[in-house]
């Protein structure tokens, strides 16, 4: 049973007689008037012709620029993905790291790239030709670490 | 004063220029919302001694300073320095750039920041500008799009980008013809610079009988041959303009040499480092590279700032949400008003 059945049936069992009948109507009236004037104040501009076409046109107006807005920021982010590359700043940093100490190695010789009878090669290939053989002698040393291990190992084991 | 001027040289020694013994220089800017600046300078090098004086960009023992050293697989050590400030705006960027003396002294470079409001989002450019060396052609005039993005990245990207597997068909159509335009770019932007300054001089005093226009036609062809020959600028002038004609224009000839000599060791001389940018927001533009991270970066040498300004730029948007959320309401309101005027009907 809910509360509204509850009521009504208090009301029936005690059959309470209305003193006032007319100013009761009307306070039920008032109450139930007063809803349609909040929405009639809040909405009351809709029955002013000028307000309500500029209250539209500035809608309008609003929703046209944020489309416009929103079409314009992505249509710059779709051109900068072009520009995206795949590295990091720990990336330069070791790239920056081996850099200096490639530049050192042709700076111990820099006199001779500017000899007449030297054969001219750009930086970038002489950088990694440098870089290249580094790499060559850093996976030479390791196999010759290796095998040094593996050389070791049985003789322990013979022991 | 005799001087000789043979661009392959100069190319080669640009290059060269760009190995000297100084630490490699990477500048981080992270850019706040409010326009304050965190700058970080990472300084990397093969010897302990970093001179903060004598470094590619301002920085100074004021800054917090950082020391580390690497040893890497091959053995080798390397050190690193960062040096870190807070700026409170690009001010206090701009005041280290005017008052630098270090290994780009005549670099004339400028930080900005604008922040526009645009109701549903903020608007957050920041650049750094360099200005030019000599007044000659824009590398747009020479190279196409795809050479340029190539002219303009960081040579460590250049090498990665060369590591994957159409490096040869990139080498074989952009990086070589490339090299070849840059020549000729380099050849003809020192030339136009020259005859610019002539022009200059002439339209100054009038009294001086230097036909310009001859100049300009002959532009492209000075240009080839001290390119492609072994004359000196002495012979090539009166090879192509009449015999003894820089003898008769020698005083003013010398002049304009002396000058863009003066003005191009700006570029040649230039020590090459790396700028890194963090945007506040969302990034929408730049005309940088964007790492894994949204990070932007360039990198300033001297081929970039030889005849045109150099402007890093990176803008970024941060969503206005209470602006959403008033238009939200606004719009709302205003259809719900025209919904209770149909119902009321």
């Amino acid at each position: 049973m809910n509360e509204l059945d509850r009521i009504l049936k208090q009301l029936r069992l005690n059959k309470p007689e209305i003193e006032d009948r007319e100013s009761f109507k009307e306070d039920i009236m008032h109450k139930i008037g007063k809803k349609s004037r909040r929405l009639d104040y809040l909405f009351g501009w809709t029955e002013i012709v000028w307000l309500r076409r500029s209250l539209a046109i500035a809608s309008a107006v609003i929703v046209i620029l944020f489309l416009l807005q929103q079409i314009h920021v992505v249509s710059r982010i779709d051109q900068i993905e072009k520009r995206m590359l795949s590295f990091n700043t720990e990336i330069i940093l070791e790239y920056q790291r081996e850099n200096v100490i490639v530049n050192s190695v042709i700076l111990r010789n820099q006199e001779a790239t500017l000899l007449t009878d030297s054969i001219n090669v750009s930086t970038y290939d002489l950088m990694n030709l440098i870089r290249e053989y580094r790499d060559l002698q850093a996976k030479y040393e390791r196999i010759v670490e290796s095998q040094k291990d593996e050389e070791s190992i049985p003789n322990k084991q013979k022991l | 004063m005799k001087r000789r001027v043979s661009l392959i040289f100069i190319t080669l020694l640009m290059l060269i220029m760009s190995s000297c013994e100084r630490p490699d220089a990477l500048v981080i800017n992270i850019v706040h919302s409010d326009g304050s600046v965190m700058r970080k300078i990472i300084l990397t090098h093969t010897k302990d001694e970093f001179d903060l004086y004598d470094c590619s960009v301002p920085v100074d023992s004021t800054w917090n300073i950082t020391r580390e050293y690497d040893i890497s697989e091959k053995g080798d050590t390397t050190y690193t320095l960062t040096a870190v400030k807070e700026f409170e705006s690009v001010e206090g960027i701009n005041n280290l750039y005017s008052y630098y003396e270090g290994s780009n002294p005549r670099m004339k470079r400028k930080a900005e920041f604008q922040k526009k409001f645009r109701w549903f989002n903020t608007i957050y450019r920041y650049t750094e500008h360099v200005g030019k060396a000599i007044n000659g052609y824009p590398p747009e005039d020479f190279f196409n799009e795809e050479e340029l993005q190539f002219f303009y990245m960081p040579d460590r990207l250049v090498e990665a980008r060369l590591k994957e597997a159409d490096s040869s068909q990139v080498k074989k159509n952009i990086i070589e013809p490339l090299e070849e335009k840059f020549e000729i770019w380099l050849g003809r932007s020192l030339v136009i610079a020259m005859i610019g300054k002539i022009e200059d001089t002439v339209s100054l005093n009038p009294d001086i009988d230097i036909d310009i226009k001859i100049l300009q036609e002959k532009e492209e062809a000075i240009a080839e041959s001290l390119l492609n020959s072994d004359l000196d600028e002495v012979h090539v002038m009166d090879s192509l303009l009449g015999k003894g004609y820089y003898e008769s224009n020698s005083v003013l000839l010398d002049t304009v040499f002396s000058e863009i000599e003066k003005e191009f060791e700006v570029a040649l001389n230039a020590d090459k480092y790396m700028i890194q940018t963090v945007m506040p927001g969302q990034l929408i533009e730049t005309n940088g590279y964007i790492d894994e991270n949204g990070n932007v970066v360039w990198e300033v040498d001297g081929e970039v700032i030889l005849s045109t300004d150099y402007d890093m730029f990176a803008e970024s948007k941060e969503r206005n949400t209470w602006a959403w959320i008033i238009t939200g309401i606004f719009v709302l309101f205003v259809i719900s008003g025209f919904i209770v005027k149909v119902f009321k009907r």
